[in-house]
């Protein structure tokens, strides 16, 4: 753990984990379990249905019915009592009717894909957005200073959340001019000389621009509002071309780690046709749900702090699908440092890294290929609005 | 005549365990799923309430059948007293 880390926070517990596998198992089948039980469930309908056909043929029996004049008051109620295992409140057909819903909110989980409850937001930031008018492309370049990580191969979680922290400072200590929009390309290779990378995709760096004044910091709150509204942004494309420029192929396994606005742009660019192959995604701090679908093979690990509300700007928590875990973390330091602080989010990684829970033990053992590499090449670029 | 309507009493009956049959079939299906979070766990509440409302809907068949062996009884009854009243 860095100094500062070790200085500010020192331990995190884990208060929830949403989402997953439940035990770290293959993950495609088990979007294919609830696929299978939402079957399951219009299946049940069916058959419920199909049997309120024989109630209705039981009341109309000829038998039955040429029975009606030799006792009649029974007649009548055997006859009210088969049609109310058809229809009515309690009947066949009542029941049918509730299992479809459950069949199609299993399919949307399963899709990971819920579209309600951010619609609004999405709409409202969209208009903020806006008002900054159309996005002016980005120059991307080689920066030759090092961070103290880039060229040492993660090992676990905590490492990885403590470069993209080194990655974050140079926007915002050391000597001017700091270098705002920088962001890490990270390239491992294991053994057999297979390749992998790593793109740490630090958050917003300025805060302060206002529409009509946009500067050269390519992360600014524009880009927040574009994010959520689910459009493209400069801060994405400069990313893609510092992965082209680091040669980065395709087919070549990606791990995009992001924190707040960069969280953000991570699990957006795992979600699109980029040409790079991103297998698996990290976000602290960064609200999620406001990417609509999700390729069906990736893995998204999002850590949210008890404390942060910018996890909750896409309008709602991201509730955790087959395809991500989100696990809630608890610092239990208050007034200390921002709740949103990097520090705190390294402290997170540190107890997923220690915890035994087996949805979080699969979600972080996911991440296994990108952790232990024999050797790390860093790419450091600096991504500025033109 | 009254045998068809026992025939009848007993088909409701076998349906009403078909019924409960698949109350337990789907609780115990969604109970194996090895998905977890606050999401899993209100689907399941509500699949074991579908299952409540199944079992329901399974006490209405046997109250049918049930309708249905009392009516037979009438019909014998009723059978029994014409058979003595031609006697007569």
């Amino acid at each position: 753990m860095s100094e500062r880390s070790e200085l500010l926070v020192r331990h995190a517990r884990i208060v929830d984990v949403l989402g997953g596998t439940g035990g770290g198992g293959v993950v495609e089948a088990w979007w294919d379990e609830l696929h299978g039980y939402a079957a399951a469930c219009v299946s049940t309908a069916d058959q419920l249905t199909a049997w309120t056909g024989v109630s209705a043929s039981l009341a109309e029996d000829t038998a039955l019915a040429a029975t009606a004049a030799l006792a009649p008051a029974t007649y009548l109620a055997a006859s009210l009592a088969i049609g109310a295992t058809r229809s009515g409140p309690r009947g066949l057909l009542a029941r049918a009717a509730s299992w479809g819903p459950i069949a199609g909110a299993l399919h949307a989980v399963a899709s990971g894909f819920d579209e309600v409850e951010g619609a609004v937001v999405r709409r409202a930031a969209a208009l903020g957005a806006s008002l900054y008018g159309p996005e002016s492309g980005t120059t991307t370049v080689p920066v030759l200073a090092q961070v103290a990580d880039s060229d040492v191969p993660p090992r676990d979680l905590v490492d990885v959340i403590e470069h993209l922290e080194e990655v974050d400072l140079l926007a915002r200590e050391g000597p001017e001019p700091r270098l705002d929009g920088a962001i890490d390309v990270q390239t491992l290779t294991g053994a057999g000389g297979v390749r992998r990378h790593i793109v740490y995709l630090p958050g917003t760096d300025d805060m302060t621009t206002l529409p009509g004044h946009r500067d050269a910091d390519v992360r600014d709150m524009d880009e927040n509002l574009r994010l959520i509204a689910g459009e493209p942004t400069d801060y994405g494309r400069g990313v893609l071309d510092a992965m082209r420029q680091a040669g980065v192929r395709r087919g070549e396994p990606v791990l995009l780690v992001g924190h707040s606005q960069g969280g953000m742009e991570a699990a957006a660019l795992a979600s699109e046709r980029t040409g790079f192959t991103v297998t698996d995604v990290v976000t602290v701090g960064a609200p999620t749900a406001q990417v609509a679908s999700r390729p069906r093979r990736l893995h998204v690990l999002s850590i949210d702090n008890a404390g942060d509300a910018v996890p909750l700007a896409a309008g709602r928590p991201d509730r955790g699908s087959p395809g991500q875990v989100t696990v809630e973390i608890d610092t239990g330091e208050t007034g200390v440092v921002d709740e949103h602080d990097l520090s705190r989010y390294v402290a997170g990684a540190e107890a997923l890294d220690a915890s035994n829970d087996p949805t979080v033990r699969g979600a972080v053992g996911r991440l296994s290929p990108f952790l232990g590499a024999e050797s790390a090449r860093g790419a450091l670029f600096q991504i500025d609005r033109r | 005549m009254e045998t068809a309507i026992r025939a009848l009493a007993r088909t409701m009956r076998d349906r009403a365990d078909a019924v409960r049959v698949v109350a337990d079939r789907m609780v115990g299906h969604a109970e194996q799923l090895r998905w977890r979070g606050a999401a899993a766990d209100a689907c399941r509440a509500r699949v074991r309430e579908c299952a409540l409302d199944l079992r329901d809907t399974a006490t209405l068949h046997d109250d049918a059948a049930a309708a249905l062996d009392r009516h037979a009884r009438a019909v014998e009854a009723a059978l029994e007293a014409a058979l003595v009243e031609g006697r007569r």
